[in-house]
């Protein structure tokens, strides 16, 4: 059941994710050019990229006891942040002069997990666990 | 003489910004590292409390974890970009025009 709720967090956040990295994307097509817009798209797609990555590490952590499953979630956000330095390394050293829309469109994906918070403190009582309490 | 000021001014330059960069990644370890700490201590202490919403949490602090990575992130972002292509220098040697 958790397995479930997951998928679907993970999947409405990627596809929040995506919205928000073209809607970067379209910004900066307007402001400085093709150049610009593709730098914020890849700005968006390191974000979508590292979220996909740490969502299928943490996920497959889920059945395990919960020793496992902190274990599983430290490595993921780990290697999560090391992905990060290195691409964004990367970006600094070549890229330079794209800095500001790679940075933008990475910023505009970290947006989602706002969205996503505030999407879960909406989320029906059943969901919560409540229920489930109440009912025993 | 005016090479010797510039190359003081550079120095100057450099040296602020590895402070920064300094200060910056000290301040992401350190907020990550207390996030962190406080998200596992309480995912561990209300899983041992009802251990049949354990996955339920950890779909929680999935997304708390986004958010609290993202910023440090974003702050590594900007030092490596005063690491490798530090515009304040740029913007001194274009002054010179150097």
């Amino acid at each position: 059941m958790h397995e479930q709720e997951f998928a679907k967090t993970v999947a409405w956040l990627l596809r929040i994710q995506a919205i928000l990295a073209a809607l970067s994307g379209l910004g900066f097509a307007m402001i400085g050019g093709m150049a610009w817009a593709m730098a914020a798209l890849i700005g968006g797609g390191i974000g979508v990229f590292l979220t996909v990555l740490t969502a299928i590490r943490v996920g497959l952590a889920l059945g395990r006891d919960p020793k496992g499953m902190v274990r599983a979630f430290y490595r993921a956000m780990a290697l999560k942040f090391v992905l990060a330095v290195i691409m964004f390394v990367i970006v600094a050293q070549w890229f330079a002069g794209y800095f500001l829309p790679v940075v933008t469109g990475y910023a505009a994906t970290a947006v989602a997990y706002w969205l996503a918070m505030h999407r879960m403190a909406h989320l029906p009582e059943t969901t919560t666990g409540k229920e489930k309490r109440d009912s025993v | 003489m005016e090479g010797i000021e510039l190359a003081g001014l550079l120095a100057q330059i450099q040296a602020n910004t590895a402070i920064a960069v300094g200060l910056i990644f000290a301040a992401a370890a350190l907020g990550t590292g207390i996030g962190f700490a406080l998200l596992g201590g309480k995912f561990l202490e209300g899983a041992a409390r009802q251990p049949e919403l354990a996955g339920m949490l950890q779909v929680r602090m999935f997304i708390i974890a986004g958010l609290l990575d993202a910023l440090s992130i974003i702050g590594v972002a900007f030092a490596a970009l005063l690491l490798f292509a530090n515009p304040l220098l740029g913007a001194v040697q274009g002054a010179v025009g150097g």
